[in-house]
């Protein structure tokens, strides 16, 4: 089976956020950049079907140079090869050219099935997997926690409220994943994995290999664009219960506090 | 716990964290290697960060290098008496080979000080004499040498099409170049002759159970028109 993941590098959810100048991007320099923890389950759900069923796992991401270290680091849990769309402003010509770039370069790969995170944890858009399986005329099984494959269909369970739906699909199609480490559990790479991806091929494609026309992708054709960017409202410092106070004591006046200060019992 | 930045500490690290072994294509050499018996092996990459250990290519045997080196001391003659260069030696696999095989005089090269301290001890464990360098020689005329060896070097495509400009030129100054390479797909351009061929260990299989298709080759001389046009 030829499974391709795609996926993003984001900003570690503990970065630091500050907004730039223009008041509509941040400032990512110190950022230390991760694989978009959703597009890691879908590394994790690639490897495990390699395993059920052989074939080749290829990773397929996209951006500036920076990325190919997440791209090792998917190489070095498993992953077989990588195709890089090199392209640094490719963000910005926003998320419709970006599925048109990534769907593109799906088709040169033959997959039968493609896999990515239902999300990513930066601009939490959730549009990428239904923008490419649009492009791509596949069915798309949407935020999977589980998957199951059996070389023809793909069936998933995905969370509902308070319950769980099972679905499938016939191959080729794309999912999307949800769930959490806790659910996932992807794998960590050791020292041989890690050296082994050092010497994993990697291609770098640009817009043109992917038979794209570049003048179609300019920030200035983005369809949406981010208008302004605000910081959450700075908090109050946090209160402690005077500590000289036995429990007793703590309890009543945390109670009172509740009661007539904040007034929420 | 950091390496420390001077050589005993280097070797220190190398001794504890490695085993003694033998390549699966050259049993009559013996390497400090991480294999599974090594706490090392299981290291992820923020054990190596917190370490400050980057990227141990010494620690592993690689296909091309082993290749390369089983065609030295197959081959005696490529290297008996000249003066060699093992050219981003890693573990030195292919200096250890040269000179059990009569070379002259041995410099392995590695930009890594890991790697310059890993050679010194494998020469050691070999009983053989090897001097080394961590300076980056790519671009170098290396007048003073008649052959330079390369094993599994040609794993990013960048890397080596710049190398491979440069073994042209040295090639058509009269130094002979070896190359061993398991098929990584970036020789396509190079004007090479293949000299041998072996079935050589998958990466980091220590014990030779996946094995891949791997190739030593000389780099040719080309004809002045020819290289205009490769150029």
């Amino acid at each position: 089976m030829n499974i391709v993941v795609v996926l993003k590098q984001t900003p570690d959810t503990e970065s630091v956020i500050r907004i730039a100048a223009d008041g509509k991007s941040v400032v990512t320099d110190g950022f230390k950049w991760i694989i978009n923890p959703y597009d890691e389950f879908a590394v994790e759900a690639a490897l495990r079907l390699k395993q059920q069923h052989g074939g080749t796992v290829t990773i397929l991401s996209y951006g500036p140079q920076r990325v190919v270290e997440s791209i090792r680091t998917a190489l070095a849990m498993g992953a077989d090869n990588a195709v890089m769309i090199a392209d640094d402003a490719i963000e910005s010509y926003g998320r419709l050219k970006l599925a048109k770039a990534v769907a593109a370069a799906i088709k040169q790969l033959n997959a039968d099935i493609v896999l990515m995170g239902s999300r990513a944890v930066d601009y939490d858009m959730a549009q990428r997997g239904p923008m490419v399986a649009e492009f791509l005329d596949w069915p798309h099984l949407p935020l999977a926690v589980s998957i199951e494959c059996d070389g023809s269909k793909v069936t998933i369970q995905r969370p509902i409220e308070g319950g769980k739906v099972t679905m499938q699909s016939t191959l080729p199609v794309l999912v999307t994943f949800g769930g959490s480490h806790a659910v996932w559990n992807p794998r960590y790479a050791s020292l041989p994995g890690i050296m082994k991806a050092k010497k994993k091929p990697l291609a770098t494609k640009s817009l043109a290999d992917l038979g794209l026309d570049a003048a179609e992708f300019t920030p200035d054709k983005a369809k949406v664009r981010n208008i302004s960017l605000e910081m959450p409202a700075e908090r109050a410092a946090g209160r402690i219960i005077n500590g000289d106070l036995d429990t007793a004591g703590k309890a009543a006046e945390l109670v009172r506090v509740l009661h007539e200060e904040a007034k929420v019992i | 716990m950091k390496i420390g930045s001077n050589e005993r500490a280097r070797n220190a690290f190398i001794i504890q964290n490695t085993c003694l072994t033998r390549p699966f294509l050259c049993p009559e050499i013996r390497l400090h290697l991480v294999t599974d018996a090594c706490r090392l092996w299981y290291a992820t990459q923020p054990d190596l960060e917190k370490i400050g250990l980057e990227d141990p290519y010494w620690g592993f045997c690689w296909a091309g290098g082993q290749a390369l080196s089983r065609f030295i001391l197959d081959h005696p003659e490529w290297v008996a008496g000249k003066r060699v260069l093992d050219f981003g030696a890693g573990c030195g696999i292919e200096a250890v080979a040269a000179s059990m095989a009569g070379a002259e005089h041995l410099l392995a090269s590695d930009i890594d000080p890991m790697a310059a301290a890993a050679i010194k001890l494998n020469a050691g464990a070999n009983s053989v004499a090897i001097e080394t360098t961590i300076l980056d020689l790519v671009g170098d005329p290396l007048q003073d040498f008649d052959v330079v060896l390369a094993g599994d070097m040609f794993f990013d495509p960048a890397f080596a099409g710049k190398v491979l400009s440069w073994f042209q030129d040295l090639a058509a100054r009269g130094i002979k170049i070896l190359l061993g390479d398991p098929s990584r797909g970036n020789l396509h351009e190079a004007p090479l002759q293949p000299l041998a061929v072996y079935q050589a260990p998958a990466d980091v299989d220590i014990a030779g159970k996946h094995l891949q298709k791997t190739t030593v080759y000389t780099v040719t001389e080309l004809s002045p028109a020819a290289r205009e046009t490769v150029d």
